[in-house]
């Protein structure tokens, strides 16, 4: 079974990927995933 | 000469058959239709003798002495169930401890566990960091109920070829039968079963350049003389050890490509080893923290696999899947998303066992193949690194270990 279009998309065009600057005021930080389980 | 894409580079899962071997088989399909087991006119001779030919082929492949000590079967996890299972079942009076390893090809774990289920005990000895079996391992593990060791030839996804010979040895000095998984060793390095002192070995058509749908169980019919229980009943084809019409064109074609592995290994050994060797250099040099899995030398040379740490095996196969087929581990476990047991076995974290990639060359593979899927890798990797948390906060010197993850 190929990947459906929407997989392959979000692939090649990921969203809300990036970082923000950690010093920015305002700025809150959390941990979610596991490197274990890929995420 | 331009590249055809996608590019085949997963020849651990199967291979092409090879032109000549289809050549061989046609007739048998149409005109020579008999069945090999029709003692009593033309059309069964002419299959039993196309058939005895292949039989021939194949021994000569695998250095048996007799080529009725090669039984057809559907496959190489038939020959493994038969193997395994048959000399269970056989010698169950003598014992019921099996030694073999923790990184079998699933279809030798899963009759193993199968048999435990039964009242069998099985010692899973583990391998190395190098992904080599310890023999003196081996040696500790048996006891005086042990009636079959069982350890793979070269393993499918490492490429790591045991000391088989030595393990023949030490079973031959215990009077224990020694069976041998060598579907991916036949016909790509030299296998010898008599220097090896192996009394059972299974092999498969489809990884030789063969047909899918066959395969071939040596059996030992001298010191000692194997005897295993069929698992299949009927006609007492095989000489008693596995019932079923043969199927000709497939034996034909397995036969064939047998005889051509025979030919060319040498020279196709090298060739790949030199490729492989370049694509290896090329990644390495290029990726950080990529990491070589099993051992450097004692490997096939078709096989090459690395960990590329902080990203994902599935991810980078998925940039490399419009144009290139890889393998994250085995064919069997890809559909589970299971990070590797055998990546696991050699000590490795599940993180890295998550991100192995598999490269397997073959006959057709060309340089100008290894050069593109070499630099695509290198790309894929990059890429999504750039966007992986978990190779920022390690480039900020955090320590991933340090880190109390919690899964959800």
């Amino acid at each position: 079974m190929a990947y459906s279009e929407k997989v392959v998309d979000h692939y090649n065009n990921p969203r809300n990927v990036g970082s923000f600057a950690k010093d920015t005021p305002g700025l809150g930080t959390g941990l979610v995933g596991a490197p274990e389980c890929g995420t | 000469m331009a590249l055809k894409f996608p590019i085949f580079m997963d020849s651990q899962s199967t291979t092409p058959v090879d032109p000549r071997a289809v050549d061989a088989m046609i007739p048998y399909f149409t005109e020579k239709f008999g069945h090999p087991a029709s003692r009593n006119h033309s059309f069964g001779w002419e299959a039993e003798g196309a058939v005895d030919r292949a039989r021939e082929q194949i021994a000569r492949l695998v250095g048996a002495r007799d080529p009725k000590e090669v039984i057809f079967t559907s496959g190489g996890t038939e020959s493994i169930n038969l193997a395994i299972k048959g000399v269970a079942e056989m010698y169950r009076e003598k014992g019921n401890h099996i030694v073999t390893t923790a990184i079998e090809q699933r279809a030798s774990l899963d009759v193993c566990k199968r048999l435990e289920r039964q009242g069998y005990e099985v010692t899973y000895v583990p391998v190395r960091p190098d992904g080599l079996v310890d023999v003196e391992a081996i040696r500790q593990a048996i006891t005086d109920k042990t009636i079959l060791i069982s350890v793979m030839y070269a393993n499918n996804e490492i490429g790591t070829i045991q000391d088989v010979a030595a393990i023949g040895r030490l079973a031959k000095e215990k009077g224990i039968i020694f069976h041998s998984d060598a579907t991916q060793a036949v016909g790509k390095i030299p296998v010898n079963v008599e220097t090896a002192g192996i009394d059972l070995l299974s092999c498969t058509a489809h990884l030789i350049y063969g047909p899918k749908g066959v395969g071939a169980l040596y059996v030992r019919r001298k010191a000692p003389r194997v005897r295993i229980a069929p698992q299949i009943d009927g006609g007492g084809h095989e000489r008693g050890m596995r019932s079923g019409t043969l199927p000709v064109p497939l034996i034909v074609g397995f036969g064939r490509a047998a005889e051509i592995c025979g030919e060319v290994m040498g020279e196709e050994g090298a060739r790949l080893a030199k490729l492989r060797d370049r694509l290896q250099d090329m990644i390495l040099s290029k990726v950080d923290e990529a990491y070589l899995n099993g051992h450097p030398e004692r490997r096939l040379p078709h096989n090459l696999n690395i960990s590329f740490a902080y990203v994902e095996g599935e991810s980078v196969l998925m940039g490399l899947n419009k144009e290139s087929a890889l393998s994250s581990g085995s064919a069997c476990t890809s559909s589970t998303l299971e990070p590797s047991y055998v990546i696991g076995a050699l000590g490795a974290s599940a993180e890295l066992a998550h991100s192995s990639i598999r490269f397997s060359l073959h006959r057709f593979t060309t340089e100008e193949e290894i050069e593109h899927v070499g630099a695509r890798t290198i790309e894929v990797i990059k890429r999504l690194r750039e966007m992986s948390p978990l190779y920022e906060l390690a480039k900020e010197g955090v320590d991933l270990k340090s880190i109390h993850w919690k899964a959800e």
